[in-house]
């Protein structure tokens, strides 16, 4: 040691570490690994300087080229996956290409952190009650550093004070746009945020951000959240405010914003900045940039309190919705003044319809999210947070959007009847209402699939009845959908596009003309790959057309795209044409709870042909369906035994479909394990011997199917531990022992299977506790 | 091949392994054991001294409890205690003491483990006074000198890693504002080095910021958990202001 530390000296430097506020234990630790190792790659760490959503920050050294960054370390919470971490780190190296004055440098980016330019400064908003004239004019620049990025393709879209740092004092302060690139990948998880607790706030987010649009965030956003930092810089605060991160997207989509009332030009500037439509606010960022010089020059701006037209048709319009509403709720009772006089009250409430719709729309948004991420509970949860709003909205007052709203949720919450009768509430009001119209024909065309499927089940012997009712709805499914095509413009913009074309390739096929609907889908998945159901449909229609070879295609192409599909193929195409079912298996995902996946399969042997097909995919169907049920709606056991009954009349048609037994099996499976839940445990016990049947069947007629055997294992060990409970030991050691080998013999045939490996591991552990329990017993 | 969805999650670890989390995770770890003995022999010593040993016994009694550490199994035993390297001394050291009251002059000198310096006999002046090494318990005067160690110990890595990069004269800086008898201000520091005012808070805010950092470092070397390491900065600094 060189120094001798007098007390003195130990009492000033403790009191210099304690400034340092002792972070919460854990996380985070991870950074500092002893003296000597306060580093990450070249640079060596030097304080933290602030944090949010996106982790920590640090102020660093850059160890070789000696200069000063901040380090941005990506979050390591659950759930950002390294394939969002990599694909973080490619977003940063793109704006890592942006080099402008006012655009704070990307120096450096990988998965674990992005070093980029440190700024010496704070928040824009520490300008709150200098002049207006050096806000405008730090905005300004802004403005420019944005449009400088989005002519490079790269749009912020989170655009916020925290993300605008000014560096310098007085006249010589200089603004910093930070982050460009991030956000995008954020978008992702902001489905994961809303139900967490993670995203920051939104005040600063442009409507069609906050409710959900994807698809519609543009240059003109990034224009709106300058708008919205600027309002937050000239008056102190954000232009809405509320605790709750769910209220301020409500007012966000809902509320028109107050003029901050600084200069009536600035205010214009602003306002026009926040309009609700994109439309109506400047074009571009160059656009906002140069009404701001306007007005820093003296000049005038360009930017205009809402002209009178455009105010009068927002009075019409507001009038329009007013007079659905009140007389739904029989406000119109008194003379036209009265109307006057309630006419506040009552267009709140219509233009409330208007926006718990778009609120609706995002939760759909977010819920879709969920389903896909394999998170059912959250879904519906969501799903139900929109079905609570809309009943307790309709109670006061009736509007077609409502109604029409309230479907989509039922559709997705798999309520067939509740959403049947709200759509048709929303053609009642409003018989053009094209989107009520389309989506009951969605759920029409689900209906239509499944009695398609029973019917050919049934052959050519079945109930006249049924083919006069099938025939019935393939009508009006078919004249809903096409309704499709007479959606006006907006409409259709507001279904999406590629839902339109959708359709119209359902309606294709519908009508029987398979090659034009394969072209319609084959076109819109050009357009848009990620379209899931188009690319499951094209499967099935090429299924349909007896092109094997695509069908598989498309259908693997399903499990990039989903990866709660859980498909595993037994495919027999017409060449290999072996009775005992080839297969291959892909990737899957587990059936919510229950552990095993379901299969999904194409069957592409054409003289096969389709009740096989059909009936397979009905009690695939019902299987799903079973899964997706919410678990008060209906005696959940209903459900899955319709998948049973469906699944033996598949068998019943083609008994080699392996596939088709290892599903029924996990009905059987569910079935048993919700019977020992409620203590029929005779009952689980045959149910669990039948589910094991169903899987030894489907392994022995396709032995490379792991997933069956591996079930049978799990069935095994399930039991094992029912056995266990009960004091058998010796007919649980039994069960494991049988299970065991099975694994094992799984593992030969796939030595890199996890799950196998897992399974077997579990089993060997459970027969370790049977032997610590046998001398006990004696 | 059939189950690969659904893991991938590339959790790291929550707490970083540290010096002392590695010689309990093996029982024994003779290096990283050495380092921490290097460092905070002289609570040690403090601690043994306050029981009345004459300054000779002390330091070879320091010397002995470090060889005997390294060869008892006291490392590998399930202790409360041992998430604090501070806190697990202090019992090993009243086990020691009760232990080598017995078996005076077993062990064998020094054990191969020269922790104490030999001139480390007046390593206590200026910590304790004689009068409060006799009235103290052994256990606050170790507390006492740990902090002082723990002190040393981040201020000697921020010496040499400011040397290490050229930046002698921010070291300069903070040991005159810090080290130094008497309280300097930036004037006088900025003429001593030739330095403008603004250069030397610079110079300060950095080995300031990096100081605190390194004090933290220090501190985690002689934990092995989060909740160890919260307990730990909460004594180091809860009682220091």
């Amino acid at each position: 040691m060189s120094e001798r530390l007098t007390p003195r000296a130990v009492d000033k430097l403790l009191r210099l570490g304690a400034e340092t506020p002792v972070p919460p234990g854990g996380e985070g630790a991870t950074m500092i690994q002893g003296l000597g190792a306060v580093d990450l790659g070249k640079y060596r760490l030097i304080h933290e300087i602030g944090r949010g959503g996106m982790g920590r920050v640090y102020e660093a050294n850059d160890t070789l080229l000696h200069r000063r960054v901040a380090l941005k370390l990506m979050p390591e919470t659950v759930g950002l996956s390294e394939v969002l971490r990599r694909r973080f780190a490619r977003e940063a190296k793109a704006a890592a290409k942006l080099s402008h004055p006012n655009i704070a440098s990307v120096y450096d980016a990988t998965p674990d952190y992005i070093a980029m330019q440190l700024i010496d400064g704070g928040s824009i908003l520490d300008v709150v009650g200098q002049p207006p004239r050096l806000i405008a004019r730090l905005l300004r620049d802004a403005a420019l550093a944005v449009q400088y990025a989005h002519e490079h393709g790269i749009v912020h879209r989170d655009l916020k004070p925290s993300n605008l740092l000014v560096e310098g004092d007085g006249d010589d302060r200089r603004v910093f746009v930070l982050d460009f690139g991030l956000a995008k990948e954020s978008a992702t998880e902001s489905s994961l945020s809303l139900s967490g607790s993670i995203l920051g706030t939104p005040a600063y987010m442009p409507p069609e951000q906050a409710a959900g649009r994807a698809r519609d965030v543009d240059e003109r956003s990034d224009v709106y959240s300058l708008g919205a930092t600027f309002y937050s810089c000239l008056t102190g605060r954000p232009p809405f405010e509320h605790e709750e991160v769910l209220q301020v997207l409500r007012l966000v989509v809902e509320q028109d914003v107050r003029a901050p009332r600084v200069d009536p030009d600035l205010d214009a500037i602003v306002l026009k900045c926040l309009a609700k439509e994109r439309s109506r606010r400047y074009a571009s960022a160059r656009e906002l940039a140069d009404d701001l010089t306007r007005w820093l020059d003296g000049e005038p701006v360009q930017a205009r309190p809402p002209s009178l037209t455009y105010r009068l048709s927002k009075f019409v319009r507001r009038r329009k919705a007013y007079f659905i509403v009140a007389g739904a709720a029989g406000l119109l009772s008194g003379a036209f003044g009265l109307v006057a006089l309630q006419q506040a009250a009552s267009t709140r409430a219509a233009e409330g319809a208007v926006r718990l719709a778009m609120r609706s729309e995002a939760l759909l948004d977010n819920a879709r999210e969920h389903f896909r991420q394999g998170e059912p509970v959250v879904a519906r949860e969501l799903l139900t947070t929109g079905v609570d709003s809309w009943q307790q909205f309709l109670a006061n007052y009736e509007v077609p959007e409502g109604h029409y709203s309230l479907g989509r949720l039922y559709r997705w919450l798999g309520q067939r009847d509740a959403a049947l009768g709200a759509l048709d509430r929303a053609l009642q009001l409003e018989p053009d209402h094209s989107g009520a119209r389309f989506e009951r024909g969605l759920v029409s065309f689900a209906e239509l699939e499944s009695r398609l499927a029973l019917q050919r089940l049934a052959g050519p012997d079945g109930d006249p009845d049924e083919a006069a009712e099938i025939e019935a709805l393939r009508r009006s499914a078919t004249a809903d959908l096409a309704a499709v095509e007479g959606l006006d413009a907006a409409r259709a913009s507001s279904l999406g596009l590629m839902d339109v074309r959708y359709a119209r390739a359902q309606v294709r096929r519908l009508e029987g003309n398979l090659a034009s609907a394969e072209a319609e889908l084959e076109a819109l998945l050009e357009a848009a790959p990620e379209h899931g159901p188009a690319r499951l449909a094209l499967a099935r229609v090429c299924m349909e057309l007896g092109k094997a070879d695509k069908a598989l295609e498309h259908s693997a192409g399903m499990v990039d795209l989903e990866n709660g599909f859980a498909p595993v193929f037994l495919a027999r195409s017409a060449g290999a044409g072996s009775a005992a079912g080839r297969g291959r298996e892909l990737p899957t995902a587990s059936l919510s709870g229950v552990g095993v996946p379901v299969v999904d399969f194409v069957v592409t042997d054409p003289e096969r042909g389709d009740p096989a097909v059909a009936a397979a995919a009905a009690a695939l169907a019902a299987l799903r369906a079973a899964a997706a049920a919410p678990a008060a709606a209906s005696p959940p056991l209903e459900g899955w035994n319709r998948a049973v009954v469906l699944g033996s009349r598949a068998l019943d048609v083609d008994a080699g479909l392996a596939g088709v037994w290892h599903n029924r099996g996990v009905g059987r499976m569910v079935s048993a394990q919700l019977l020992s839940d409620g203590g029929q445990l005779v009952a689980a016990a045959s149910a669990t011997q039948a589910a094991l049947n169903d899987f030894a069947r489907a392994a022995e007629l396709a032995p490379e199917f792991s997933s069956a055997r591996l079930a049978q294992v799990q069935l095994r060990l399930t039991q094992a531990e029912r056995l266990l409970k009960v004091g058998r030991l010796s007919q649980a050691a039994t069960q494991l022992r049988e299970a065991g080998s099975e694994a094992a013999a799984v593992l030969r045939l796939a030595p890199e299977g996890d799950r196998a490996l897992e399974l077997l591991d579990a089993v060997r552990q459970r027969l370790a506790d049977i032997e610590a329990l046998v001398p006990r017993q004696r | 091949m059939a189950e690969t969805s659904g893991q991938g999650l590339n959790a790291r670890p929550a707490f970083p392994t540290t010096c002392w989390s590695r010689i309990l995770g093996r029982g024994s770890g003779q290096r990283d054991l050495e380092q921490l003995a290097h460092a905070y022999w002289r609570p040690v010593f403090g601690f043994i001294s306050a029981l009345g040993k004459p300054r000779e016994d002390a330091r070879d009694a320091t010397q002995d409890f470090f060889a005997w550490l390294l060869q008892s199994d006291l490392l590998a035993k399930a202790d409360p205690q041992r998430g604090r390297f501070r806190a697990f001394l202090k019992t090993a050291l009243r086990n020691f003491v009760i232990g080598r009251d017995r078996r005076d002059g077993a062990a064998k000198r020094g054990g191969g483990l020269a922790v104490v310096p030999l001139d480390g006999g007046d390593a206590l002046e200026g910590f304790i006074s004689g009068d409060e090494l006799r009235t103290l318990r052994p256990e606050d005067v170790l507390d006492r000198l740990w902090r002082a160690a723990l002190v040393e110990r981040a201020t000697e890595a921020l010496r040499q890693e400011l040397e290490e990069e050229g930046r002698e004269v921010y070291f300069a800086v903070f040991r005159d504002y810090f080290l130094a008898a008497e309280d300097v201000d930036y004037q006088d520091v900025a003429i001593r080095y030739d330095l403008s005012r603004a250069s030397v808070s610079n110079y300060l805010q950095y080995a300031k910021k990096r100081y605190r950092l390194l004090l933290r470092a220090a501190v985690e070397e002689t934990v092995a958990d989060p909740e160890a390491l919260r307990e730990e900065l909460h004594w180091l600094f809860g009682e220091s202001g």
